[in-house]
């Protein structure tokens, strides 16, 4: 609907008329790929994969892909456990692994899980194309951190201790702008199924259907 | 000069105030982190803030009372709530969920329109104007555009209704997981009578948002939520009310809810969300009914307002511009046994307040700012400084009388559904808030998938939880669906049906008598949101009835909640719950659904052996 809503602010419409909608992202003149809604703020910065790749982050590995980003560090036990439930993950997602979703796992401790340290964890987990474990400069490592996890100080002891965000999933569509997040240690179907919502669709179809709530009362063997 | 060179500091940890200064300041290491943006990144709303707007310019948007259906086509499937028959709606409603751009404020850029959701074309949607003793159904459709489609993109287009502080059945309640997509619908059935059919359980003003797993705090961003109030024989919503039984509280024009919300915008003019940020999301525009700064014009009479903190982040302590104090007569929904007089208001996230103000004492002309003082640099919380003279929410302007003013405030309204006096015999749980890996955990589980029931309940009973705050450096407003918090002891100290919970700074309780006007209102002995400060402790005393089925208790910062600071617990049959940490694939998946790996807004609500369902 192209309402300006608000009975009390039935004046303004009138301005809104008179003035054209601004485009709110102009495109530029470039061929360049657009960038998402985000760009502002998931950092562009050099990050190095398994597979000894150096790989642009938000250029290369976000810009209009629908993705997982979780932390990790290979020595440590929360985050064993994160991948042996991503790898599962990874099951679910079949061949769209890869091709149109992405995991990645960025390593907050980059001076122990060198590229090599992280082929041999990604081998552990039985890693398909798609999932990606990415090292950096400890600075960029930080920065990809703070922007993507952690919005609080770093010298907060509860939080260096506690915070590397081991336990935490960001999930979106780049090419919406559309971000969620999701316990680690979920169901894999869970996760998995998160993708779905958040995948672009196309116009919403009439009539309206019934959705809920369901009957209380189901006949045995007869489906809802 | 900036604001934060304008603070004023109150220091509340010892009782006293103390004028900002360096000599203040270097007596407390501990308040000198305050002064500085934390490490890291900094908050979006000092790194991008919002397009300047000019205040007190646009006017207040009131919302209009949402209009019952003639019927719905097709009919409800009686079949599919509980005590369908026990309640037959006497009114039906038919609601959409729609994107629109929406004008915060005339100048530019917001006066091309930022886009929104909301229901029926606006935000916050209609109010509801409902009556106890008088079931209605609600039936919602979602029409919001697509994921990719939509306009608002930080957004989820798949929603669920949660009808706040209602007693609502658990397939009517809003359930995280009940959600629709766009192109459907979902029914809910709002039986509007008081829980045990306690008179003394009955509500006034309650809320409708949006609830959807992992994304409440977006689609409220968005523009999901509105009112719902509650009237009686008492409150009757009308002060020439001939009735004995009347209060006669401001109605009409004079009875108007007015909803906070902190917005931050983009230089274009559209809302800005941050979907990485954990700890909570702050705005740097004030807005009231979705308007910035907006001005409503009084008469010089009595007026009730309804004031919702709508979140998603921000904790408000408001006063007025020119000392006068507000008549304080309800606390989240609750209708306090008499009115309260208090110079301030503290609402955490979530909280509502009725109260009433006279503005017979000015002239034509003269204005007064609804302001608010307490600061707060990020979204874990207050950070425990006061503002002076604080950030102007509204002004009202006095406009000549129109008539007369007939409404009343009685010197008492209704007594407090009782404590009882024995709570050892009831079954006690402990929930522990805290922070790990990233996530806001209790009892040091996240939410899940919503399939795990961590407290079995027995419908009729009551338990005493004991809530309680790990953390020193956040505060989480908690809230639990369906019954409310009866309060025994905050941080130890007893409350009773006459005390009234304030709090000055961060740290320190007051208790005082509800006949003496009070510095800061917080709420009274009964309540849907107990709000945790660092480090506190709340004993609660609740009961379960009615219903059976799911329900949530969450963080009302909803970015907490999103990042799965939630449980579940289930009222099952009697005799037939067990403790808590039970899995979803238990004798309760008969009841309540269960664990289940599809759309769980499938799930069952369920036959209740040897009691009937209707």
């Amino acid at each position: 609907m192209n309402l300006v809503g608000g009975v009390a602010i039935a004046p303004l419409r009138s301005s809104l008329l008179l003035e054209p909608m601004q485009d709110p992202k102009p495109a530029g003149d470039c061929a360049r790929p657009l960038n998402g809604p985000y760009a502002h703020h998931i950092p562009n910065v050099v990050v190095r994969s398994h597979d000894d790749r150096n790989a642009l982050f938000y250029n290369d590995l976000i810009r209009g892909k629908t993705v997982m980003i979780n932390c990790i560090a290979t020595n440590n036990e929360q985050s064993l456990r994160a991948c042996a439930n991503l790898a599962r993950v990874q099951d679910v997602l079949g061949n769209r692994l890869g091709r149109d979703l992405f995991m990645y796992s960025i390593t907050v401790d980059p001076e122990h899980d060198t590229p090599r340290v992280l082929k041999a964890f990604a081998e552990k987990h039985r890693a398909k194309p798609g999932w990606m474990f990415l090292t950096g400069e400890r600075a960029v490592i930080e920065l990809l951190r703070s922007r993507l996890f952690s919005q609080v100080e770093h010298n907060a002891s509860h939080y260096q201790i506690e915070d590397c965000s081991l336990a935490l999933i960001r999930y979106g569509n780049e090419a919406v702008g559309l971000w969620g997040s999701v316990p680690a240690k979920n169901d894999p179907m869970s996760i998995a199924k998160r993708l779905s919502w958040i995948e672009s669709a196309g116009a919403t179809v009439r009539p309206l259907r019934r959705a809920g709530p369901p009957p209380l009362f189901t006949a045995p063997g007869k489906k809802a | 000069m900036n604001r934060r060179d304008a603070l004023k500091l109150t220091l509340a940890a010892a009782g006293t105030s103390l004028i900002a200064g360096e000599s203040a300041l270097a007596q407390s290491p501990e308040l000198l982190k305050f002064l500085c943006p934390p490490d890291g990144v900094s908050p979006d709303l000092v790194t991008r803030p919002s397009p300047p707007s000019r205040p007190f310019v646009a006017p207040l948007n009131v919302m209009p009372v949402k209009q019952p259906a003639p019927n719905l086509d097709p009919p409800p499937d009686p079949k599919a709530h509980q005590r369908y028959q026990e309640f037959l709606p006497k009114k039906f409603y038919e609601i959409r969920e729609t994107e629109f751009r929406w004008v915060y404020h005339p100048d530019a850029p917001y006066n091309v329109g930022s886009w929104s959701w909301g229901f029926d074309g606006i935000t916050p949607g209609p109010t509801y104007h409902a009556r106890y003793g008088e079931p209605i159904l609600v039936r919602r459709y979602n029409t919001l555009p697509k994921v990719g489609q939509s306009k608002v993109t930080f957004a989820l287009p798949r929603t669920t209704t949660h009808l706040h502080n209602g007693h609502t059945a658990s397939e009517s309640d809003g359930y995280p997981m009940d959600f629709i997509q766009a192109g459907e619908y979902w029914d809910h059935h709002y039986c509007n009578f008081p829980s045990g059919f306690d008179d003394r359980e009955k509500l006034t003003t309650l809320w409708y948002h949006d609830h959807m797993m992992d994304f409440t705090a977006a689609n409220v961003y968005a523009g999901l939520n509105g009112f719902y109030l509650l009237f009686d024989e008492n409150d009757t919503g009308d002060e020439n009310d001939s009735s004995p039984k009347a209060w006669r509280l401001p109605s009409g024009k004079y009875d108007v809810p007015l909803i906070l919300h902190d917005v931050l915008f983009d230089s274009y003019g559209q809302v800005s969300f941050n979907p990485f940020n954990t700890d909570g999301i702050l705005g740097d525009k004030f807005t009231v009914n979705r308007i910035i700064q907006p001005f409503f014009q009084v008469e010089p009479r009595k007026y009730r307002f309804r004031i919702l903190n709508g979140g998603p982040s921000r904790f408000y302590q408001l006063y007025l511009s020119t000392g006068q104090p507000f008549v304080v007569i309800s606390g989240d929904g609750n209708i306090l046994p008499k009115p309260v007089v208090a110079e301030s208001i503290y609402l955490s996230v979530a909280q509502r307040t009725d109260v009433i103000l006279d503005f017979s004492k000015y002239q034509p002309g003269e204005q007064i700012i609804l302001q608010n003082r307490l600061e707060q640099t990020n979204g874990r919380g207050p950070s425990g400084r006061m503002l002076d003279p604080g950030d102007g929410i509204m002004r009202f302007d006095v406009v000549p009388l129109t008539g007369p003013d007939n409404s009343q405030v009685p010197d008492h309204f209704r007594a407090l559904p009782p404590m009882p006096e024995d709570l050892s015999k009831f079954k006690h749980r402990v929930w522990t808030f805290d922070y790990l890996g990233g996530l806001w955990t209790i009892n040091g589980q996240t939410f899940g998938d919503g399939t795990r029931v961590d407290a079995e309940i027995e419908q009729g009973t009551g338990e005493v939880w004991i809530l309680r705050n790990n953390g020193k450096n956040w505060s989480h407003p908690i809230h639990s669906h369906f019954t409310e918090f009866l309060l025994h002891e905050v941080n130890g100290r007893l409350v009773t049906p006459e005390t009234i919970q304030s709090t000055e700074g961060r740290r320190h309780y007051e208790y005082e008598s509800a006949d003496v006007p009070i510095k800061v209102f917080m709420g009274g002995q009964r309540r849907d949101i107990a709000t945790l400060l660092p480090n506190d402790e709340i004993k609660v005393f609740m009961r379960w009835d009615d219903f059976l089925g799911k329900y949530v208790m969450h963080c009302h910062n909803v970015v907490h909640e999103d990042h799965a600071m939630m449980i579940r617990w289930d009222i099952v049959p009697k005799k037939q719950a067990r403790n808590s940490g039970s899995s979803g694939q238990s004798r309760t998946r008969a009841l309540v659904g269960g664990k289940r790996s599809n759309h769980s807004h499938r799930e069952r609500t369920a036959s209740v052996k040897g009691k009937k369902v209707t």
